[in-house]
Order: C-alpha cells, then structure tokens, then sequence
C-alpha cells in the first residue's frame, strides 16, 4: 500500500455522505465532525472543497507535535499518529497548510486518516467519483496541473 | 447487541414558552418510522377534528426522516413538514432535501412539534440538545434566503441550516414559501403561512451530535451493495421490517392522510387537480377519472376515496387511534 487519495473538485456534488461513512466506519456512529475528510461548501453551495490528509513526504504535523505522537512510516508512506501519546494541544491542526488533520472533540485527540489500510470508505462510497486513490508514485503532476490551472488561471 | 435505537420529540409550545422532550414510543416508530409517518400520527391524534387552522393551537410538524443523517443516499438529508393547511384545512405534507434533516439529528432531535403562537416575532435556534426562541423582530421582513445567511452570521455558524419563510404580506400573509436552501426550494405556500401565523420566521439547526447507528458494519455492506435500503434500513434503525412490511407501512400514512382529510369533509368532488394544471395539461383531463378510480383501487379505498373496513383492518387502523405520544 503506497497510495494517496485525490479529489476532483469539478466531480465533488457535496452531499457529504463521505464524511457520514468515514465516521461510520472509524467512530461506530454517524458523526461528520469527527470524519477524516472534511467537505467545506461555500454559500449557496457554488464551491466544494473536500480536505484530508496528503500523507506529506516531510510532514509538518509530525515536526511540531510537542510529544512525538506523529511520525512517518517509511514502509507504507502513511503518517501515524499514537492515540495514547497525543495530548490533544492541536498544534498539528493549525500547522498543517491543507486542512487535513481533524480534531475529536469527544476523546480530545487529533483524528488522523489512515487510508482504511489501502480500501478508503471515501473512495468506495462515493458515487460522483470525485475521490480517487491513487498510487503516489508516479505523483499525478498532470491531473494536479490541471486543476490548478482551473483554480488559479485569471 | 444494541438496544433498538431511541428518537426523540421535542413538543415547543410558541404560546407559553414551554418545551418539553419525549421519546417516541417503538410501537410508534414500528408502525409510522419517522418523519412523514409520525407528523401525521400527531396531527390526527392531537388536532380537534374542525379546528380553524389560523387557530394558536394548530401544530407546525417537522420531522427527520428515520435514516437522516446516516449512510443512506438520498435520505440523508430529508426533512418533511407538516400541519393542518391554512387554506383548505387538510392535511398538509411536504418533504424537502438538502442537510436539514441531518442538522436535526446531528443536534440530538428527531422530531419538533410546534404549537401556540409567539407574543413577538421569533425564530428557533436548535443546538446540540438545546432549543433557544430567539428574536426575528430586526428581519421579519427579508426574504426567505436572506434570513438564512442573515441567521448563520448572527450565530457565528456557518454550517448551521436554516428553513426560513420569506415576505409575510397581504390579508394574513400572501402565498409564500418555505425553503431550507436556495437549491431545495419547494413551493410550500400554506405551511409557509401557517409557520408565519405562529409569529415563527424561521427554524435554525446546529448540530455536532453523533447519530447512532445499531449495525455499522453491516449499514456499509448493504451501502456497498447499492441499495439495499430495506436491510440497510434494519441496520441504521434496529427496527426489521420486510419490503411488505415498508410497503404497508407506507399505505398506513397514506391511508391516515386521508382520513384527516376526511374528518375535514374532504370527499370525491374536492378529489381533483389544481384549475392551472388542467390549463397547462389539457389532454390529461380526460384522463383523470379513471386514473382516480384505478388509484382508489390500488390503495383499497371505495369509489369515493374513503378507505375501506378491509383496508383499515390490515393496516391496524380499525379501531379507535390513541394517542402514544
């Protein structure tokens, strides 16, 4: 398991039922805050963002988390965090620049994808197919100029 | 094993400000499920039969759909509405998408019943188990989209959900509609007056409240196995019920629409459509007779719409309806 997930914002209807299976599947309840992606939607509903963890190659998370809770896995590529070390100070929250890192407000805890170990709920329940996972390498440079492209060309 | 899973109402009382929560009994939800079952359930056992429905004491029911808020495409969000229609006196029922619904569950209800009429114009500001009545005087006149923003940057919520009526106007307010967002507006005039009627603006739903869910795993197999909503059903709600079983207790609320309507003096020759759809479908007039006869047929009522002894008895509403809840 080498993957990464991607969204297509363009596919993405924001009905949000990825954040209900996510924490079906994750918490045992339906509970949206407590998902590991997140679906913003703009007013009036013209822009979905979907956010979640990228996995980063140098994670930020891990660099400022105080008590080393977060931590790389070279093998797999996956950024663990260990529950019982995290003390819930949310520095990994802010630090990190997409918005992929939740917090659990019930257990006091960063929430942290793990990919459902190479079958992401996200990817399976979504029937607009706007999350994928993918391999990370080779990086779809192509698919994420594209986007870019749309986001940000004038 | 889980226990069957709870749902709630929450009995606002706009009049003497009084609200109260109950659980709804699983005989209940066994016979009618959630939201367009149980608001007719309440209505017909809580309304006087001829009660004027300008009158205070006419209810404003909103109700979750049962698998709101759960993995359950298409229903996630569905929220219906409904009361004694201020217009015609029947029974009114209106389902709308979006995320309402959910928000509603999310915020630890399943169902508000709202009666009485407020002294001043208000709205209600429902959060994670709380109910607030809250001031609408500085926007009762915006329209219905404008409040709901209007709504969310007061509370500082941007994920809140609103359903908001728009300009009251004219004699006792002019047809408007009620809507939760701009995509999901459905024409609801008459609810929309009778929520007005009530001195009630609009409904606000925040919720950060986890709803339970008796069988996760299996609530995602049947997901996956797109769509089993009858198992996946079971699985959310801990209630089974066969497809018959669905199926008759969809013909039970229909069946009891109808005899609210028929307390009401609905009969036959109310049994038509709207004057404007005649004009703009003129080939489908002719049709329509048979087509009431045949739909009669299909739901075991006589001729003239009045359920039949057979019908009531298979649907277990032969006897006299108490009141559960």
């Amino acid at each position: 398991m080498n993957g990464i997930l991607v969204a297509d914002m363009e596919r993405c209807t924001g009905c949000k039922l990825c954040e209900i299976v996510c924490s079906v599947k994750k918490e045992w309840v339906s509970d949206p805050p407590r998902s590991r992606i997140r679906i913003t939607i703009q007013r009036g509903g013209k822009n979905r963002l979907p956010t979640f963890c990228q996995h980063c190659e140098e994670p930020l998370c891990a660099a400022v988390c105080p008590v080393n809770a977060v931590r790389k896995d070279e093998s797999t590529g996956l950024i663990l965090l260990d529950r019982e070390l995290c003390v819930g100070c949310r520095a990994c929250v802010s630090a990190c620049p997409l918005f992929g890192v939740g917090f659990d407000s019930v257990e006091n805890k960063a929430l942290r994808c793990d990919l459902c170990h190479g079958d992401p709920a996200c990817v399976k329940y979504c029937e607009a197919g706007a999350i994928q996972y993918v391999d990370r390498d080779p990086f779809p440079t192509n698919k994420q100029r594209a986007a870019a492209k749309k986001l940000y060309s004038p | 094993m889980h226990m069957t899973l709870r749902r709630t109402a929450a009995f606002i009382d706009l009049g003497s400000v009084k609200i109260e929560v109950k659980e709804i009994p699983l005989s209940l939800r066994e016979s009618y499920l959630g939201g367009r079952g149980i608001d007719i359930y309440l209505m017909y056992t809580m309304l006087k039969p001829d009660l004027d429905p300008w009158d205070p004491g006419n209810l404003l029911l909103i109700g979750a759909g049962i698998l709101s808020g759960t993995p359950a495409p298409s229903a996630a969000g569905m929220i219906h509405v409904g009361g004694k229609l201020p217009l015609t006196g029947l029974a009114g029922s209106l389902s709308m998408g979006g995320f309402w619904g959910a928000e509603l569950r999310f915020a630890g209800f399943d169902h508000l019943v709202i009666t009485g009429k407020s002294s001043r114009p208000v709205y209600l500001w429902v959060h994670n188990r709380e109910i607030e009545i809250r001031d609408a005087a500085p926007f009762w006149n915006a329209d219905s989209l404008a409040v709901q923003d209007l709504i969310r940057d007061i509370s500082d919520e941007e994920n809140a959900q609103v359903m908001s009526v728009g300009k009251p106007g004219g004699d006792r307010g002019a047809p408007m509609d009620l809507r939760t967002d701009g995509e999901h507006c459905r024409e609801a005039a008459e609810l929309g007056m009778l929520m007005l009627s009530k001195n009630l603006k609009a409904v606000a739903v925040r919720g950060t409240l986890p709803v339970e869910i008796k069988n996760p795993d299996k609530a995602l197999q049947h997901l996956a196995e797109l769509i089993d909503l009858f198992r996946l059903s079971a699985a959310v709600t801990g209630i089974s019920s066969s497809p018959e079983e669905l199926m008759r207790t969809g013909e039970r609320i229909v069946t009891l629409e109808r005899l609210f309507d028929i307390r009401e003096g609905f009969s036959l020759a109310d049994d038509g459509l709207f004057a404007y759809r005649h004009r703009r479908l003129p080939e489908f007039s002719p049709l329509l007779k048979p087509a009431l006869a045949r739909y009669n047929e299909i739901h075991g009522w006589d001729m003239h719409g009045r359920p039949q002894p057979d019908t009531l008895k298979r649907l277990g509403l032969d006897g006299e309806l108490h009141r559960l809840l």
